[in-house]
């Protein structure tokens, strides 16, 4: 009997040996003493997603950054949540003029994305049901007091998200340079740990790569996530005539466990009328 | 010139032991085609034939006259007790043959042939077959020895009818006047309480300083301290030098210091006056006749055939299981051994996994432990605690006029994870269950302490040794 082998039932020893898995390296990855059957299906589960390099055919090892690794298991998490994705578009014509508004007669820039944020910001102190986290086992819901918005940033080493903390508190060129910080220090890889928490809710903006729609995936404990495309000159219909409009496509996943359809158009209304309308944020 | 014929045979088991059957049936039952081979004509091996289950008839038999005696503290009395040794013998070859009975007919359902022949390698992969009705040659494609163990017959003894192994005592020939037991292990404490029982002098001589080796220190203590009290006399660091035989009786010649007798003075020789002696220093691994050199298949210096944790020798498709491989020479461990190699050489997965076995002395008192003792985890160096709570705590035990026994819980320190335990009173042996059950499924104390044992049972004495560990138990 040896006692420095991680704990487990001799239903799951059996389990793991006819599966060829060695409970020394489930204990080791798992960082578990005790290994209960459970955990080895989710062990196995992922050593089976994952196949050995000689059934792969020609090719080269490159390793996974740090934070691709660190990202890969937020995301695993994320899967787990029952996540609805509403896709919708707003005219930026308004915030396009404004912008350059404040560029040619203020010198102020001012980025569309902080004009996403600020609206973002602005509708969560209408939605509080969207600034929050579930616990107590999904007994209780935490209403956050502060409003922190989550930016996704790309960088060489991978993804990461930086927070705008008290976003609503902020002016449009706070916003602006406080985002411009973060995606530096990001790329930098000189973001710290707590500049990356105590997101309410983020927004991830592909649009100057393109695209036209996508799901994004909720970065939990948060509830939604807002994913925004390419702006693109679209036809609309004004009663007579065809148009050009700016539409910028939006997509918001959501924790359906939290928040239903309804709440989440209606949350979408919202943050499209504040967009379309962007005078309303200068106040 | 002779042509040897060779026999094609799928799996074949030489030993219908536990290991043997055990592995036999399970062989059966995964499909393969199997033949079991034990010169016995019944199944079931020395553990059902002169072992475990006639010594434990005897014993029931004998702690009977024990109850009927302690029945007059209750103010019930029975008259002085009347030994048919006829019957006594007769039941319990009933119950061999009710359980071998029931061994061939299990057999029989699984077409499991069983040859009465003595079977010996020829090489890696045939096996010569000779019995009564055999003489054969076996070409196999498996073969699983279990061969099991034999007494270790001492040295420069002389031969005498009234010098006796531990199959001879189970025979229960007469009722010696002096039983001296030379080896004070599990078997010669066994004998010790039956032969005692039925009204026999017993003296014990032991080579080491503690009886049942193996066993905890103080669950040794205790049942030296209780066998001495009911009048068996113990000596343990006492060498046999010589026996001699006379006409009417046989003297025991004896070196050490002789602490079980009062009548001697320490560090002197001893002679012992004894109608009967019996030797049970051990027991010894069965590989000579198998012929296993031929085989190829490597043993120890003790001779006893070397495997892997699936029971497969270094010989491919020759495995072996239990007494055969060493100890503890137990029928429990020769059971699983034989499952597991059963699977493995069957194509299966299997692995013995390292689990604890359980020892039981059906003495009176019981003592039972399992996994690591206070000792061995001192020898191994693990960081671990104890916890003793004593049997004159315990209502049952009350109830029934014993204070005698304890429950000793073994745990490591930092996950306070249970990892042995002993058990000295009336139904260790049943109630070593629980402890080797919890060591396997990595129970600790908290789970021991708050799993609710009835009241009043022996049993409580497990879940109170745990409590008092965690300062919990409200009982003492």
């Amino acid at each position: 009997m040896a006692i420095d082998l991680p704990i487990a039932s001799p239903s799951t020893r059996i389990h793991a040996q006819k599966n060829r898995i060695n409970l020394r390296e489930v204990s080791a990855t798992m960082k578990k003493e005790f290994i209960h059957a459970g955990d080895l299906s989710n062990y196995s589960f992922s050593a089976e997603n994952y196949p050995p390099r000689e059934s792969l055919g020609a090719g080269e090892v490159t390793p996974m950054s740090r934070v691709a690794q660190l990202t890969a298991t937020n995301l695993s998490a994320s899967q787990q949540i029952p996540a609805v994705t509403h896709h919708d578009a707003v005219d930026t014509t308004a915030v396009e003029s404004l912008r350059r508004q404040l560029r040619d007669s203020e010198s102020i820039k001012v980025s569309s994305l902080a004009f996403q944020v600020m609206a973002l910001a602005k509708t969560l102190r209408q939605f509080p049901r969207f600034n929050a986290s579930l616990i107590d086992n999904g007994e209780n819901l935490w209403l956050k007091r502060d409003v922190n918005i989550g930016i996704a940033v790309d960088t060489p080493h991978g993804l990461m998200v930086p927070v705008v903390e008290h976003a609503d508190q902020l002016g449009l060129s706070a916003i602006t340079s406080t985002i411009s910080d973060l995606a530096g220090a990001a790329r930098a890889r000189k973001l710290k740990p707590e500049q990356m928490q105590m997101a309410g809710l983020s927004i991830s903006n592909l649009g100057v790569l393109g695209g036209r729609s996508f799901t994004p995936m909720i970065n939990p404990p948060e509830l939604a996530i807002l994913g925004v495309m390419k702006t693109q000159m679209e036809p609309r219909w004004d009663g007579e005539q065809f148009i050009p409009v700016p539409m910028c496509p939006l997509s918001l996943t959501y924790d359906h466990r939290v928040i239903n359809g309804a709440d989440a158009q209606r949350f979408l209304n919202h943050l499209i009328s504040l967009l379309a309308n962007p005078r309303q944020l200068l106040f | 010139m002779s042509v040897e014929i060779e026999i094609e045979k799928d799996v074949v088991v030489v030993g219908a032991g536990p290991g043997g059957y055990s592995a036999a049936f399970r062989c059966a039952d995964l499909g393969r085609s199997v033949d079991l081979v034990d010169l016995r004509g019944a199944l079931g091996g020395v553990c059902l034939n002169e072992g475990c289950i006639p010594s434990k008839a005897l014993l029931h038999a004998t702690d009977s006259l024990r109850v009927v005696r302690e029945a007059e503290d209750f103010g019930i009395t029975f008259g002085e007790a009347a030994i048919d040794i006829g019957r006594l013998r007769s039941r319990t070859v009933s119950v061999i043959e009710s359980l071998t009975g029931g061994l061939a007919h299990i057999a029989a359902r699984r077409k499991v042939n069983h040859t009465v022949a003595k079977a010996s390698f020829v090489d890696g992969k045939r096996i010569a077959v000779k019995g009564p009705d055999t003489d054969e040659t076996w070409l196999f494609k498996s073969l699983i020895i279990a061969t099991g163990s034999s007494p270790v017959v001492l040295q420069g003894w002389p031969e005498d009818e009234r010098i006796w192994d531990a199959a001879a005592a189970l025979e229960v020939r007469e009722i010696p006047k002096h039983l001296v037991i030379v080896g004070g292990g599990i078997i010669g404490l066994e004998m010790a309480c039956i032969y005692h029982g039925l009204g026999s002098k017993v003296t014990i001589i032991e080579a080491t300083a503690q009886l049942a080796s193996g066993c905890d220190k103080a669950a040794a203590q205790l049942l030296h301290k209780s066998l001495t009290a009911r009048g068996c006399i113990i000596h343990t660091s006492t060498r046999v030098n010589e026996v001699r035989c006379l006409k009417n009786s046989l003297v025991v010649n004896c070196d050490g210091p002789l602490d079980g007798s009062a009548d001697y003075t320490a560090g002197t020789a001893l002679t012992i006056k004894a109608s009967h002696v019996l030797q049970s220093v051990g027991r010894s691994a069965n590989t000579k006749s198998l012929n296993v050199k031929k085989a190829g298949v490597a043993v120890d210096e003790r001779g006893q055939i070397l495997i892997d944790s699936t029971g497969q020798t270094n010989v491919k498709n020759v495995f072996a299981v239990g007494d055969v491989t060493g100890g503890p020479m137990l029928a429990h461990r020769a059971v699983h051994q034989g499952h597991i190699a059963a699977e493995v050489c069957s194509g299966h997965t299997a692995d013995w996994n390292d689990a604890p076995v359980p020892s039981v002395a059906y003495t009176q008192p019981e003592v039972a432990w399992v996994g690591i003792s206070e000792e061995q985890a001192r020898e191994a160096n693990i960081s671990f605690g104890t916890s003793t709570f004593p049997w004159a705590a315990n209502g049952r035990s009350l109830a029934h006029g014993t204070s005698e026994g304890f429950t000793t819980l073994v745990y490591a320190t930092d996950s306070q994870r249970l990892i042995g335990a002993t058990l000295v009173g009336d139904n260790a042996g049943e109630l070593i269950a629980e402890i080797a059950h919890a060591i396997e499924m990595g129970s600790n104390l908290v789970d021991i302490a708050h799993t609710i044992h009835a009241h009043p049972t022996r049993s409580e004495t497990i879940g109170m040794a745990a409590q008092l560990a965690l300062g919990l138990c409200t009982d003492l």
